[in-house]
């Protein structure tokens, strides 16, 4: 066994999540600075989870919105510069955590590379949509609900392969 | 059988270990490979060639090895064509040479090598025609192919790595390593990939001193640099193809599929320094076991300790050969003779080639210039050469020296095949007698014998220039070092000779694809036949393909045929080998798509308990549905008309959760929606729906659904299950596009609403039960298309009344966290579950498009959407449905049909024929489905126009299943024309 490629996939809470939309065009005003303001962006809470993911261009996702972001979001909404959904049940978050991580994600992409200058990124891990971000020194990523299921099939089983060294 | 004593080598390890070949038990050693350990064990015969049978043994040390392919394994989990040179042994392997029956000494079909030329160039285009090719198939087939398929090998998954790096380097000898730590030092992320288990390549064998040490010793160093610097070694790893900038590597430790990694590398920069492979020079019967390439017999040598015989005769063509005579002769091999191509007086030997030659000579070595092997006398082992002259006295008959081994070098073909797979140009460089790399673009650079460089020194310099370049294309900005300075054996000065005189008959022996039993005739039978080109050639005579895809024959083949032709070779040139450059298993290919995993499925907030209560479980596109279920019937057809016959009777329940979901929202999605489908979006009321149709911009259907106003700046759009992520793509495609700076967002919602469909005349009183008193009074004066919104166990619950069987119906759609109380709570109402069987049996049964009606060749013209059409919405596709081609009397027109008989079954698929033209297809069924509530057999057709008439008389013809069916047009509509059942 290879701890150095160790690793663990949890289930995250299901939890209300909100996808904001923003209209093309020049930026709108809504964009202060609290906002990640570049596809990739992220605005982390104090233990450094993810609160709002700028997934793609004029897309952002708030997993689990505190009542500041949902706040932060619905007044963007209101100011006509874009359109909040209710995507709740859409995601499952998935944490995957230890040395291991790195590794079992590189079984999909080149992990390292796509988030080397951004916080999060839009992918297909194993042909399933998702967003994947860092979370400290691990990976947190929403996948598409219906996918999930195979897509913990799939890194399971590339899990237990990296466990056994091969 | 034992090996002998304890053999030393660098590859080598104490202690034995035993195998089998052929149902007989050897003793190798630790770190052996199985062509050491039967080299070691005095075994020559591995195998048979795949056409001619002949005898055939060892040819090389590396993954060219043409000849020796084994079978690892007992059937029927074996695994063929492994290398028996790359094949590393472990205790208890079970190995089997290929291409013979009974046994590999005794082969029956070798008799037909006997016929001589029946297997000639292209004989599978003249032979067997008579008196038909099924009289020869099953011997053809029996003696087809190399080795066996397995019948059943469960290999362990592959796995997989994707890399990004500065600088991938392929190949570890001296130039990649060279360029490896030049661009390590420089500051680059370095990715080197070695084909070999050990770095070092030639050096491993070849004596050199570089930066003041031994050769052994500067790679043990640089290695170790190399981990300091952070710099990725993959061993037993092969650059083998890219694809615009992606690198594919191919990992097997130890030769044998099982422990395979695929590695995915998307450098900034590559250099390819792969080396290059010995070529051989051809002559009559130069198949023999004990023919082998001289750089082989220094590689068993120097890795395994292993002696390819006991007497050999040396043929070449360079200088390099004397250098590796003595170390052979070092080593305990009586050379018995050098045959050097060259003449005595050839310009440019220089001294310490002379001194060798002398020291050889005086060790008794018979050095002879301008002289060649002309043949190989033995059957399943080499017994003598056959040396002659190249001109005067004696060029025909030549003499003889008795050995058991020829050793063979025509010189070295850089292997830029993986390079070449990307289409780099290559160029032709006279002193190697080969093909060189051409031009080379910044990120994408050759070094080492690539460049035509045979000398150390040269090679070092070439290789760490490559790195040094490399590193800073790839934005590395530090200092790449001095390049190392070295010494090693003697440039080769090659004089280019291809193939030793011989006569017609002996052409046929001459092979120079030894996989494929190509021999020097067929070259010349093909160009008589007008196959002048060399990528022609290959093709008709079969040179270069298979496993070995050319490595050692390519470059030989063509210099024969210009010799043919007359012409020069770097006229001729070489055929281009495909991917992969190193033959990989179909396993590494499919990567993880293999198993349950082969595609991607996407399940429903109801798929376990669909899976748990006997819902058999099929993928429909991506989605796995529940086609019936178990518990209504043991097979789909008897499932499918109960639960059809229940929902009308009473009713029932379906997971429509994989319905497409696309929320459209903003101040212009009114106007988006009436862009995109045929009638309007804007006129919905808030709270109301509308059956939709979209058009792709040529008109034709493209899909159809329900569109859902929630406010007036905001709608849900359905779309077909198979179609949700193709319609979000079409939404965003003209959102992003025609519609760019307009106010207006497109968001997939499909998973974040679950959806049941409750249908049938209890429907309404078993919902109200469910749902309680806060929903009874929406309910009843819900009207038909009408949705509301609300909650239902403390979360969304949105209500709308929409039918797609005929019957009273509701859409319940729900966060998918209450997906499964609320269907439960609905079975506990009475309802039972129904598939997708019985939700196509009501729908035909009603007239509504099944799903092969949008063929995207449909028109709404063609599906009876008149008015749809004639609402005049000028949306996207709509002006050209008033293309004149659009309305001829061909165009097909969807109808209902029924069995003329009131009885008999007709299938879709099957092709539509009128009386007046029996054997002229007017149409087809679409669909068909036994109709429990009619007692008959219904369809729907796409049937030309000029052949729809009410009750009209076709023919369902399907011979695939052997049926006519007299059949009759009717309307689509076969079940409750006027809906009073779903308005009631």
């Amino acid at each position: 066994m290879d701890s150095s490629n160790t690793c663990s996939i949890a289930r995250g809470p299901a939890r209300t999540a909100l996808e904001f939309s923003a209209f093309g065009g020049p930026r709108p005003d809504f964009i202060a600075v609290s906002w990640p303001t570049a596809p990739g962006g992220v605005i982390r809470d104090e233990l450094q989870r993810p609160e709002l993911l700028h997934f793609a261009p004029d897309r952002w996702l708030a997993p689990g919105p505190t009542a500041q972001v949902s706040a932060l979001l619905r007044a963007a909404a209101d100011t006509g510069a874009g359109v909040l959904v209710d995507a709740t049940g859409k995601w499952v978050e998935l944490l995957i955590a230890g040395p291991g991580a790195a590794r079992l994600l590189a079984s999909a992409i080149a992990v390292e590379a796509v988030l080397d200058r951004r916080g999060c990124a839009a992918v297909t891990l194993f042909d399933c949509p998702a967003i994947l971000a860092r979370q400290n020194d691990d990976f947190v990523l929403w996948v598409q609900a219906s996918y999930a299921a195979d897509f913990i099939a799939t890194a399971e089983r590339f899990r237990a392969m990296l466990r056994s060294g091969a | 059988m034992s090996a002998g004593p304890e053999r030393h080598g660098t590859r080598l390890r104490p202690g034995p270990l035993s195998f089998i070949f052929d149902g007989r038990r050897y003793t190798g050693q630790a770190g052996d490979t199985a062509a050491s350990a039967l080299l070691a064990s005095g075994v020559r015969l591995l195998g048979r060639s795949v056409k001619y049978r002949r005898a055939r043994g060892l040819f090389s040390a590396g993954f060219e090895e043409p000849n020796a392919l084994l079978t690892v394994g007992v059937r029927p989990s074996v695994i063929p064509n492994v290398p028996a040179s790359q094949l590393v042994l472990s205790e208890g392997m079970v190995l089997r040479s290929q291409n013979r029956w009974p046994t590999l000494g005794f082969d029956l079909a070798s008799l037909l090598q006997a016929g001589g030329g029946f297997f000639g160039a292209g004989f599978y285009y003249k032979t067997f025609i008579w008196p038909s090719w099924r009289t020869y198939e099953p011997l053809v087939r029996h003696l087809a192919g190399l080795g066996e398929a397995p019948r059943a090998c469960q290999l362990p998954p592959v796995a997989i790595e994707h890399l990004h790096c500065d600088v991938l380097i392929a190949g570890a000898g001296p130039a990649g390593l060279a360029a490896a730590r030049a661009a390590a030092r420089a500051g680059a992320r370095v990715v080197l990939c070695e084909s070999e288990p050990a770095c070092g390549g030639e050096l491993e064998f070849e004596p050199g001193m570089i930066e003041g040490r031994s050769a052994a010793a500067w790679v043990a160093m640089t290695l170790a640099e190399l981990a300091t610097l952070g710099a990725r070694v993959l061993v037993s790893t092969t650059v083998v193809t890219d694809d615009s900038g992606e690198f594919i590597a191919h990992a097997e430790p130890g030769g044998l599929p099982g422990r395979n990694t695929v590695y995915h590398i998307r450098p900034h920069a590559m250099v390819m320094a792969a080396g290059a492979i010995e070529r051989p020079i051809v002559f009559c019967n130069n198949d023999r076991p004990g023919v082998m390439l001289l750089g082989a017999a220094e590689r068993y040598l120097a890795r395994y300790g292993a002696q390819v015989g006991q007497e050999a005769v040396l043929f070449a063509n360079h200088d390099r050969v004397y250098a590796a005579a003595q170390r052979l002769l070092a080593g305990g091999l009586r050379v018995r003779a050098i045959v050097d191509t060259r003449a005595a007086d050839a310009p440019g030997t220089d001294s310490e080639v002379q001194r060798l030659r002398e020291s050889l000579v005086r060790s008794g070595v018979e050095c002879l210039s301008a002289h060649a092997v002309i043949g190989a006398e033995g059957g399943r082992a080499v017994r003598a050469a056959r040396i002659a002259p190249l001109a005067g006295a004696g060029a025909r008959t030549g003499r003889r020296i008795s050995c058991d081994t020829i050793l063979v070098s025509g010189g070295w073909s850089p292997a830029l095949n993986a390079g070449l797979h990307g289409s780099d140009a290559r160029r032709f460089a006279p002193a190697v007698g080969a093909f060189v790399a051409g031009s080379q673009t910044d990120w994408r650079r050759y070094a080492g014998s690539a460049n035509g460089h045979f000398d150390l020194a040269a090679v070092l310099q070439d290789g760490h220039g490559a790195g040094a370049r490399a590193a800073a294309h790839a934005g590395a900005r530090g200092s790449a070092g001095a390049h190392p300075q070295g010494s090693g054996d003697a440039p080769p000065r090659l004089a280019p000779f291809a193939r030793s005189p011989a006569t017609g008959p002996a052409e046929k022996r001459q092979f120079i694809d030894l996989q494929n039993d190509v021999t020097v005739a067929d070259l010349r039978t093909a160009l008589a036949e007008g196959f002048i080109d060399i990528e022609h050639v290959k093709r008709y005579t079969t040179l270069g393909i298979g496993t070995e895809q050319g490595r050692s024959s390519t470059v030989v083949g063509g210099a024969i045929l210009a010799e043919l032709k007359g012409e020069t070779l770097a006229a001729v040139g070489t055929s281009r080998s495909r991917p992969p450059y190193h033959p990989v298993t179909m396993q590494s290919i499919a990567g993880f798509h293999v198993g349950a995993a082969v595609k991607v499925a996407r399940r429903t907030p109801l798929h376990d308990w669909h899976a748990t209560h006997g819902g058999m479980l099929e993928p429909m596109g991506l989605w796995m549905r529940p086609r019936y279920y178990l518990a209504s019937g043991a097979n789909p057809f008897d499932a499918a008309v109960a639960e059809a016959r229940r929902v009308r009777a009473h009713g029932g329940i379906a997971d429509g959760s994989t319905l497409g979901k696309l929320e459209i929202a903003g101040p212009d999605a009114a106007a988006f929606l009436d862009f995109l489908y045929l009638s309007k979006a804007s006129t919905i009321r808030v709270g109301r729906s509308k059956y939709m149709v979209n058009l792709r911009e040529d008109g034709c259907v493209l899909d159809d659904g329900l569109v859902l106003r929630l406010a007036h700046d905001r709608f849900i759009a359905t779309t077909s299950s198979g179609h949700g992520t193709h319609m979000l793509a079409h939404f965003e495609y003209y959102r992003a596009t025609d519609w760019a700076g307009h106010r207006v967002s497109v968001t997939d919602v499909t998973e974040a609403w679950a959806a049941i469909v409750v249908a049938g005349p209890h429907s309404r009183a078993a919902l109200s039960q469910v749902l309680g008193a806060p929903w009874q009074g929406r309910l009843s004066q819900l009207a038909h298309m009408d949705f509301a919104d609300g909650q239902f166990g403390g979360q969304d619950l949105r209500v709308l009344r929409a039918s797609f069987s005929g019957e009273l119906a509701v859409e319940l759609h729900c966060r998918p966290a209450m997906a499964v109380p609320l269907w439960e709570a609905l079975i506990c109402a009475g309802l039972e579950p129904y598939g997708l069987e019985a939700l196509d049996i009501l729908r035909l049964e009603k007239g509504y498009l099944v799903s092969s009606e949008l063929n995207g060749q449909t028109t709404p013209l063609d599906l009876g959407m008149e008015s749809l059409v004639r609402q005049g919405n000028p949306c996207l596709g709509r002006e050209l449905l008033d293309r004149p081609a659009f309305h001829e009397a061909s165009r097909p027109r969807l109808v209902g049909l029924r069995a003329a008989d009131g009885r008999a079954q007709f299938l879709a698929g099957a092709q539509l024929t009128t009386e007046a033209a029996p054997a002229q297809p007017c149409g087809y069924v679409t669909s068909s489905a036994y109709s429990p509530t009619l007692g008959e057999w219904l369809g729907l057709a796409l049937v030309a126009r000029d052949c729809v008439s009410e009750r009209a008389l076709l023919t369902a013809r399907d011979p695939l299943r052997g049926s006519d069916t007299p059949v009759r047009v009717v309307s689509a509509v076969h079940f409750d024309p006027s809906s009073e059942r779903m308005k009631t």
